[in-house]
């Protein structure tokens, strides 16, 4: 076994260039990969994050009363999709709005016309996950709840779109990265095939002698496999030395783009190390040992 | 002990390399196969070494019928049978040892035995002081008696040495033709293939004569006939 890892490293630094560059297209490829998968867990992440922001405002009547908006809460809680809501007494809702409005005197101006305050309770739904936003308002809709709220359906149906199309952008992008890897895979396959097919060309002589001196069929094709998981794990090596520092440039930036969300890209990387760069070397090699061992049988008649 | 059966070995219809050679060659023998080019004694070699396999016949090489051996078996029959070529087929990046030793190496030898084999086959062949020289800074008859060595490496029943002094003088010939002659006295069957009249007729020992595929020709003690 030494001294097929010492042809198969014979072979690999005789054809010094052709090494070179055939490692370098690999880390190109598995660079360009992995830009398009950090670039899909940003955008999964940034998905989640606003994801997580969507809650759905109930306005109830103004004739419900504290108890009765009391005693809605308490029921919907039961339900499993939703996370929590956060009562809101229509005194509170009437400080934010005076709040919010506080540069437009006018408006103020006409609530203070009011004799009473016009809003009504409000409950403030949190869900468990987005997917059940569309469940939950047609719990809202039926006939226990709808009596009691003030509310304009469609508005759901926009939100309910945005995210949507949020999920078809995800969709998208996972889509790409798995055609992206798809399409560098069969790139890395051919070349490490040519690799291997002029490597066996220029060893036509060693491997003439070693078949009539009686050398086994697998001490002759060994090297060659060899070689090309040196040509992988070398290139897979190089990509982690450049990869790393990259995430630790871009981490910065990437703060500022996901407004303190506590998201660190260096150390996503780093706890799921195993499931992207373990699988991406098993790959590799299985790309190599692939491609290596039909070039060897087809170019390499022992 | 090789013995060819009626062996025809025919590459399409109308051409005939081999036909029904009948052939024994006893263990320890010295025997030189003759003809011109083309007459067939290469394509006995590749059947010999299972390059090529008989169209029609059978060919039992020390006692073992290997007419159809079997592919991963093809190795262990290429250790018994040491062959030397025309054209030298040296590594030219490595050292005669090196080349030496590169049989040896790929059939899973330890350095400690190869450290002890080569020098004393490069010995025999009279490289002992030239193990370190490349090919390129040795003569043609040197080259070859490095071939020689490393078809030796194995102690293989039988050499065959396929035109080994078509690339020589006379000079260089005769000391190969006599480093084959030591090597049988040390018990391995020695098959020389050659065209080299001269040569054949120096050695006086059993001379088989090859023309179109047919044995012409099979004595003792004789000389190059045609």
């Amino acid at each position: 076994m030494l001294r097929l890892l010492k042809f198969a490293w014979q072979n690999f630094s005789r054809n010094i260039w052709l090494s070179l560059v055939t490692i370098i297209i690999i880390i190109l490829s598995l660079f360009l990969i992995n830009l398009i998968i950090i670039l899909n867990i940003l955008v999964n992440q940034s998905l989640n994050y606003y994801k997580n922001k969507v809650d759905i405002s109930v306005f109830l009547k103004p004739e419900v009363t504290r108890e009765q908006a009391l005693a809605i809460k308490d029921e919907l809680s039961g339900n499993a999709e939703i996370k929590e809501i956060q009562y809101e007494s229509r005194e509170q809702s009437l400080e934010k709005l005076k709040e919010r409005y506080q540069n437009n005197p006018l408006f103020l101006e006409s609530l203070k016309e009011l004799e009473n305050n016009p809003l009504g309770e409000t409950l403030i739904i949190k869900l468990r996950q987005i997917e059940d936003y569309s469940k939950v308002i047609s719990i809202l809709q039926s006939e226990n709840y709808n009596k009691f709220i003030e509310i304009n359906f469609n508005i759901f149906s926009d939100i309910k779109k945005v995210i949507n199309k949020l999920d078809g952008i995800s969709q998208k992008i996972y889509q790409t990265e798995l055609i992206t890897v798809a399409i560098f895979g069969i790139i890395i396959f051919f070349l490490i095939f040519n690799t291997i097919r002029l490597a066996i060309y220029s060893h036509r002589e060693e491997i003439a002698i070693m078949r009539l001196v009686g050398a086994s069929s697998w001490f002759i094709r060994g090297p060659f496999l060899l070689e090309s998981i040196l040509y992988g794990f070398f290139a897979w090596l190089a990509n982690l030395v450049f990869l790393f520092p990259l995430l630790n440039f871009i981490q910065p930036y990437l703060e500022k783009f996901l407004d303190g969300d506590q998201f660190n890209i260096f150390s996503y990387f780093s706890q799921n190390f195993m499931p992207i760069f373990g699988w991406q070397l098993i790959i590799l090699i299985f790309i190599g040992v692939f491609s290596s061992f039909i070039a060897v049988h087809k170019y390499l008649k022992v | 002990m090789i013995i060819f059966q009626n062996i025809t070995k025919a590459y399409s219809p109308a051409s005939c390399a081999l036909q029904k050679v009948n052939l024994r060659i006893e263990k320890g023998e010295f025997v030189s196969i003759v003809g011109q080019s083309g007459a067939g004694k290469s394509t006995l070699v590749k059947i010999l070494i299972a390059e090529e396999r008989p169209t029609e016949g059978k060919i039992i090489v020390g006692g073992k019928d290997i007419t159809n051996i079997r592919h991963d078996e093809i190795p262990f029959l290429r250790r018994k049978i040491g062959v030397v070529f025309q054209d030298f087929k040296l590594l030219p990046r490595k050292t005669i040892f090196e080349n030496t030793a590169f049989a040896l190496e790929v059939c899973g030898y330890s350095n400690k035995k190869i450290k002890v084999i080569v020098p004393q086959v490069l010995k025999i062949v009279g490289l002992g002081d030239k193990q370190d020289r490349f090919p390129k800074q040795l003569s043609g008859g040197e080259q070859q008696r490095a071939v020689i060595a490393r078809a030796l490496v194995y102690q293989p029943e039988i050499l065959v040495a396929d035109e080994p002094t078509g690339n020589l003088d006379t000079i260089n010939s005769r000391e190969i033709v006599d480093i084959l002659k030591k090597i049988n006295l040390l018990g391995t069957t020695v098959l020389l293939l050659s065209h080299d009249r001269e040569i054949v007729n120096h050695l006086r020992k059993r001379v088989i004569t090859l023309d179109k595929g047919v044995v012409i020709s099979d004595k003792q003690n004789s000389l190059y006939l045609i």
